[in-house]
């Protein structure tokens, strides 16, 4: 393996606040005050490509698009043990849907090659689509394999299994490809003390929309195809409905009311 | 990034992807066909349904029945399973070739798979994982609903100047259409070109998991074990309950702590997030780092003898009472009746 490409993300951690504020203005979500952290998910993704690494030997780069403050999960990503380390950042980037992030990863992925994998997390815990590996894949022209559980390298050609619904499926095809692992394929391993001192050794490059060439009506909001007009609470959960009686008269009761909701 | 191939205007038509595994249609697929006949009817344009896959011709009926006016019937070997490159090749080639405005794609595991390499290929919008649907007549923009992945959250999304407009649905949220065997419909066979070098990956084959349970992630009902089970030995009550409803096992932490159930079946801030069409809580007490990664399921069910417990507060429907008298019931009760 000649090197390992790994796309990280940083997103808010949801799971730190009791509500998440809107802006009543905006529609949008208020991040201040909602620490970042890195999107758990890929942290697996960098898992996977650290092991491969190290029994198979190249470089391991990790990239995200993000503001300047995205740095920090990159400085993760080196400390968890990546070789690389590289920041695409623009302000005409900001409100980039699926299309237009996946457009201008691919191009920052081009500017690395040859790379023989890239490796997304399933998806993100903030927009949570899994997009983004099937959409470079395409930029790319490669071939992908998603929701990915298991994987072995032998030479040129990647084998996999694939989680589906009811049991997994076994696929494999050519390198470089395109994959999303999902968080059973490995547990990631924990950021540790020394880890910090080699992260300080390494750089962390930023690419600009420019210094990719990539066209400003692509990027960002402009180059999004879709919107997201509003965001809104769903109605407030109403208090439980709480069946009483024997046990069997609650069982039923709670049966019935399971069928009107289509719940069964 | 090149402009989109034509005009809004230019697309018209309402097409649903139905998806086969081995020679099934998964149900999603009818729920989409009804939403795309009510979306069709709005918009006053004909319902096409793609059905890939080779030797499926049987099933164009059932979707002609559940509303499709058109069924584009492409077959060919290897379109037998679904393969990433094949099934993209194939859908996009017919999308460009007809221009409908709105095409629907259940968000299982191979229609995530399809939908964003698709979308991208056609220089469009993609919204993802949509629970509700509206559409305006007249501006014929679609209007995607859902849910703001962690936040507890409701999103609208929409793709005004992009055609089509590609979603995917989440499955079992819609409701199931009625079939209507005396429906006509028709069934066009477009040419299919493939040759042996378009298909890049390669399925070996499909391992059904054997215990014939749900997978936690994807599955449409989780049964969860909370400390209140109070032994190892009660779980076979909720393992009983899972495999009648086609559920997954999940737990809370103090359960996995006890090696209960492996971590794998962890949820909650250290463990995994499910978002099922029913979440029964059997002795869940209903702490915050459980619930995030629960509380957005359609449907809670909390069976607890501590009316206090704070999972009633977030549950939909709940029973207090000894969950090894009210657990085996309810599976009888299930089992039964016929109504899964």
């Amino acid at each position: 393996m000649e090197q390992i490409i790994v796309c990280i993300k940083q997103v808010p951690d949801f799971s730190k606040v009791p509500d998440v504020p809107i802006d009543p203005k905006k529609g949008t979500i208020r991040r201040e005050g909602i620490p970042s952290i890195l999107n758990p998910p890929d942290k697996n993704a960098l898992e996977e490509a650290l092991r491969l690494r190290d029994s198979g030997g190249g470089i391991v780069t990790c990239i995200t698009m993000g503001p300047p403050q995205a740095r920090a999960v990159l400085q993760d990503a080196l400390v968890m043990g990546a070789d690389r380390a590289v920041l695409v950042s623009g302000p005409a980037l900001a409100g980039a849907d699926t299309l237009s992030t996946s457009y201008v990863l691919a191009a920052a992925i081009r500017r690395l090659s040859p790379f023989d994998l890239v490796i997304c997390g399933r998806e993100t815990a903030d927009s949570g689509t899994g997009h983004i590996a099937p959409s470079l894949a395409e930029w790319l022209d490669l071939p992908q394999i998603t929701c990915v559980r298991k994987i072995e390298i032998h030479g040129r050609l990647l084998w996999a299994q694939r989680t589906i619904e009811d049991g997994y499926q076994e696929i494999e095809g050519p390198l470089p490809m395109v994959l999303s692992v999902t968080r059973e394929i490995n547990q990631p391993r924990p950021l540790r003390l020394r880890g910090v001192a080699e992260a300080m050794k390494k750089v962390i490059t930023t690419y600009s929309p420019a210094g990719l060439g990539l066209e400003p009506k692509n990027l960002g909001l402009a180059g999004s195809p879709t919107q997201v007009p509003r965001l809104f609470p769903p109605r407030p959960r109403q208090e439980a409905q709480v069946f009483s009686g024997s046990a069997a008269e609650a069982v039923e009761a709670l049966v019935a009311r399971l069928r009107e909701l289509r719940a069964i | 990034m090149s402009a989109p191939a034509r005009l809004a205007a230019d697309h018209r038509g309402v097409w649903v992807f139905a998806e086969q595994r081995e020679g099934v249609l998964q149900p999603v697929s009818l729920e989409l066909t009804g939403l795309g006949r009510r979306l069709a009817d709005q918009l006053n344009t004909p319902l096409e349904v793609v059905l890939l896959g080779d030797g499926v011709g049987d099933l164009a009926e059932e979707l002609i029945a559940c509303g499709a006016d058109r069924v584009l019937l492409g077959e060919h070997p290897l379109l037998r399973d679904y393969q990433t490159d094949c099934y993209t090749r194939v859908l996009a080639g017919l999308i460009l070739g007809r221009g409908p405005e709105i095409v629907l794609i259940g968000s299982t595991s191979n229609g995530r798979d399809l939908a964003p390499r698709l979308s991208t290929r056609l220089r469009t919008g993609l919204m993802a994982d949509c629970i509700d649907f509206e559409v305006d007549p007249a501006s014929r923009i679609l209007t995607g609903i859902k849910p703001v992945a962690g936040s507890g959250l409701l999103a609208s999304i929409i793709c005004p100047q992009h055609r089509p407009q590609i979603v995917t649905a989440r499955p079992g949220v819609l409701p199931r259409p009625a079939s209507d065997p005396s429906r006509k419909g028709e069934v066009r066979r477009p040419d299919i070109e493939l040759g042996d070098t378009d298909a890049r990956t390669r399925l070996l084959r499909t391992v059904r998991d054997s215990t014939g349970g749900a997978r936690l992630d994807d599955a449409p009902v989780v049964v969860a074990a909370g400390q209140g089970v109070g032994c190892e030995e009660n779980l076979c009550l909720l393992e009983q309950l899972a495999e009648v409803l086609g559920a997954a096992l999940g737990a809370t932490r103090p359960v996995v702590d006890a090696g209960w159930l492996p971590e794998s079946a962890q949820i909650g801030q250290s463990g995994k997030s499910v978002r099922p069409r029913l979440y029964i809580a059997c002795g869940v007490h209903g702490a915050s780092f459980h619930t995030v990664g629960m509380q957005n399921s359609d449907v809670i069910v909390a069976i607890n003898d501590d009316p206090q417990a704070p999972i009633f507060k977030i549950a939909t429907l709940g029973v207090v009472g000894d969950l090894r008298e009210i657990v085996p019931l309810l599976t009888d009760r299930l089992k039964h009746a016929g109504l899964i």
